[in-house]
């Protein structure tokens, strides 16, 4: 069913990965991205790698969960992995049917374990930080911008929102296209454009449902005395601790450690 | 078409580790003619059981039988054939939601209800799905010529309940299934919707209605039998009034509809009423009872 | 000086010329528990969004004590001393944790954050739902989303409390439990406006009124109300066990037909029996 999919949702436990500030979990997890891609040997891999498993070990979170999140995006990882062996191009002799290449291989060997930690640590915020600590962090590193006049608190209500209505309609999308079904609906036959068609009898009802909803929340907002110009405060002001010090320190010797390791040459 | 469920389990997310088993082993035999009702507490299976009926949700374990249909896929039968029966069985065994108006999306009333019959029957002529569209449309009650080419988004709350309803029975199913059908309506309202089952029902245009209802003075009023459900499974199936009689934790955590409530009163001063607990019924035999006292 | 004062209003919407609410003029006082019944249509979701000012009268007044809904510069203290819960539990909550979702309120007003982690707990007690301060509200059934969603007008401290049928999505255990909690909050002193159509609601009333066709019809007592042959005519009915009372007194039975529950009617039945 839509409504249940698992990706990426947060695992509630208590954990001193779940602890830290969302604001430090989200700037690592950027500097974690970049670096991911600043690596170039398999030293560098192995000390993100490394950094990753420890992280996974301080969340608590099963590996298990970790791996199973990572079904849903198996396929573009066989797809990148397979369009890179082939077009990859390498001086070296061919390996392989004439036109696989050595390079293409370690290549596509990196690419996919770039993509894989990538995911995975992605994956990992979202399972240690709930959305709403998620857009508070977000609210909160962006606040900056409020000099020149970005909506910023607006953006992150929008996004919290969002992330609560998500499961809402994929459930009420669910209903939708069982009562049709039981009408005589047929979703999955016919070529694109026939399929396409059979889904307006589901995307009207979820749309006009979409806009009800709207309404009804607009209201109760309005009625909780929201106003964008209000000043308003925050009930879960967001501290930094000796904990997302330890983190930040933590992630920096990783770091450094691999602009070292990059050092020992190139792929 | 009789129902008969034998021993039927679903667990939703069967791989998942968050699991949930819905049905533990439903037995439950509908027969042709009935005006059954499933009762029951949120999440004891009901909505799921109801949704196995026209083949929403696929049998896992046990045996479903909907009149000829075998409903638990054998290996024999292939997916194109297991499908072409979904689709005979979609058309004899309708299935109406909560909130049926929910599902209302054409740019007319017409288009909408002729929905069904567009889908289950696409050799018909136009004329012939015209006739059809106009007779279901008629059926519930609302005037074909004034709303056939009217939005149903601009009908009012019972009137898009009823286009909704019409929608299904344009298909003209044999069994009817409704989870809920009066939720959100007003007391004339859903006097009104009840009257109209009980005439498609009486007039043999729908030979088995099937009701899901949390209202035990509404079961208690319109069904001759009903299940009760708990922890995904049938664990009575009887009358309304033997299953209003009885006293035991899971039918009291029902509540009573007054008519059992206070013919169990009556009962514990000594008065003994032998009328099933329909409204009318029990003032005819308070009123005889009464009469012979005096 | 009166919680509520609705004098002459009439509302129409922008794009429509049939008013929703015609020529009504209705009161409530302070402490006061109103139950508003009508049909689907009536007007009276209208109503009761014209009461805290989110939909303003096209002619009349609507005073909030004694704040008008068209002052627009009154608009913030008067939506602060009206609660409003909606009818569908899905689309109220704001933030997907419950004390979240319950600071939404206070935030808004710019209550301090301490300040605000005593309103949450205190919401939460007025609703029985103190056990629930950090779960996910998805998880949580229909009685007890409602209630959060009482808890969440609650932090904002109003003076007043509007249920727009919000008990019409719930099932019988959930409907239970939202009513017990505003018959608790009624007792300690909220105004409370409750719109529904389910009859057995409006018995917890202290004044019952009666809308159909966006006009006031009845207005009285629960009792009077629910006993007037009149409330057939608007799309309302009488309560199971008064229908029963009547006919039986109709065919001669000697009882007190005015009963509203079952559990009157089944005393006033025994007490018959038992003389015979």
């Amino acid at each position: 069913m839509l409504s249940d999919l698992t990706f990426g949702q947060y695992y509630e436990t208590d954990s001193f990965v779940h602890r830290l500030d969302p604001r430090i979990k989200i700037l690592i997890l950027i500097a974690y991205v970049v670096f991911i891609f600043v690596a170039r040997n398999f030293y560098a891999f192995l000390a993100l790698a490394v950094f990753l498993v420890i992280a996974v070990i301080f969340s608590k979170i099963p590996f298990s969960n970790m791996i199973k999140s990572m079904k849903g995006i198996l396929f573009i990882i066989v797809i990148t992995v397979i369009l890179n062996v082939f077009f990859y191009k390498g001086e070296t002799q061919t390996v392989l049917f004439w036109i696989i290449t050595k390079e293409a291989l370690i290549f596509s060997a990196y690419m996919a374990l770039r993509l894989i930690i990538l995911v995975m640590g992605s994956v990992l915020l979202t399972f240690t930080t709930t959305p709403v600590a998620l857009t508070d962090g977000i609210e909160s590193l962006l606040s900056p911008l409020k000099v020149i006049k970005f909506p910023v608190h607006e953006l992150a209500l929008v996004m919290s929102i969002a992330l609560r209505f998500i499961p809402i309609l994929m459930g009420e999308a669910d209903r939708i296209i069982m009562s049709q079904k039981a009408r005589g609906a047929d979703f999955d036959s016919g070529n694109v454009i026939s399929r396409a068609k059979a889904m307006i009898p589901v995307l009207i009802p979820l749309l006009v449902s979409a806009f009800r909803r709207a309404e009804e929340l607009g209201d109760a907002m309005d009625s909780r005395c929201y106003s964008s110009s209000a000043v308003r405060t925050k009930y879960k002001k967001l501290k930094l601790s000796a904990r997302d010090l330890v983190a930040t320190l933590v992630s920096i010797i990783i770091f450094v450690s691999v602009i070292f390791l990059n050092g020992l040459g190139g792929v | 078409m009789q129902i008969i469920s034998k021993g039927l389990t679903f667990t939703y997310n069967r791989e998942a580790d968050f699991h949930r088993q819905a049905l533990q082993g439903v037995d439950l035999t509908i027969n042709e003619g009935d005006f059954f009702g499933i009762v029951g507490e949120t999440g004891s299976g009901k909505s799921t059981f109801i949704q196995h009926l026209n083949g929403l949700i696929k049998v896992q374990g046990g045996s479903l039988w909907v009149g000829d249909f075998n409903l638990a896929p054998t290996d024999k039968q292939g997916k194109k054939q297991y499908k072409k029966m979904l689709k005979q069985l979609r058309h004899k065994v309708g299935m109406v939601f909560q909130y049926p108006e929910y599902q209302l999306f054409a740019e007319t009333v017409f288009e909408d209800v002729a929905f069904g019959v567009k889908n289950f029957f696409p050799t018909l002529s136009d004329e012939e799905i015209e006739k059809r569209v106009a007779k279901a449309i008629d059926l519930v009650g609302l005037d074909y010529n004034k709303v056939k080419n009217k939005s149903p988004f601009e009908l009012s709350g019972g009137q898009k309940r009823r286009a909704a309803i019409a929608g299904i029975l344009v298909s003209e199913p044999e069994v009817l299934v409704l989870d809920e059908p009066v939720a959100g309506l007003d007391p004339v309202g859903k006097k009104r919707l009840m009257s109209l089952l009980h005439t498609l029902h009486d007039t043999g245009i729908v030979k088995t209605i099937v009701i899901v209802s949390h209202d035990m003075d509404e079961i208690s009023e319109n069904v001759n039998r009903v299940a009760l459900f708990c922890g995904g499974r049938a664990v009575k199936v009887c009358t309304p009034k033997e299953l209003f009689s009885q006293k035991d934790e899971s039918s009291s955590r029902l509540g009573l509809p007054v008519t059992a409530y206070v013919s169990e009163k009556l009962n514990e001063v000594g008065v003994e009423l032998s009328s099933d607990f329909k409204t009318e019924n029990f003032i005819k035999d308070l009123v005889k009872k009464y009469k012979e006292t005096v | 000086m009166k919680a509520i004062e609705i004098k002459n209003v009439t509302f129409n919407y922008e794009n429509s010329k049939i008013p929703v609410i015609k020529d009504l003029s209705l009161s409530v006082d302070k402490g006061e528990f109103l139950c508003i019944l009508g049909e689907n249509g009536s007007g009276k979701s209208t109503l009761s969004r014209l009461i805290n000012g989110l939909l303003l009268p096209s002619q009349g007044d609507v005073l909030v004590f004694g704040l008008n809904t068209r002052d627009k510069a009154k608009t913030y203290e008067i939506r602060k001393s009206v609660g409003m819960v909606f009818q569908n539990p899905d689309n109220q909550m704001i933030a997907t944790i419950v004390e979240d979702d319950i600071a939404f309120g206070p935030e808004n007003l710019g209550v301090p954050s301490d300040e605000i982690g005593k309103r949450i707990d205190f919401a939460l007690k007025s609703v029985n739902m103190e056990r629930y301060k950090k779960v996910a509200g998805q998880k949580l059934s229909g009685g007890q989303k409602q209630r959060i969603a009482i808890a969440g007008a609650l932090a904002v401290m109003p003076e007043i409390l509007i249920l727009d049928e919000s008990t019409a999505m719930l099932d019988p255990l959930g409907r239970e439990e939202v009513l017990s909690v505003i018959k608790d909050l009624n007792k300690s002193g909220m105004t409370v406006i409750l719109i529904t159509h389910y009859m057995d609601e409006a018995l917890l009333a202290d004044k019952v009124a009666v809308l159909s066709s966006g006009e006031l019809k009845l207005l009285g007592t629960p009792t009077e109300v629910l006993s007037n042959p009149q409330i057939k005519n608007y799309g309302l009915d009488y309560p199971r066990p008064y229908y029963i009372a009547q006919k039986l007194k109709e065919n001669g039975l000697p009882i007190n037909a005015n009963v509203f529950t079952k559990e009157d009617l089944a005393e006033e039945l025994c007490k018959l029996f038992q003389k015979g």
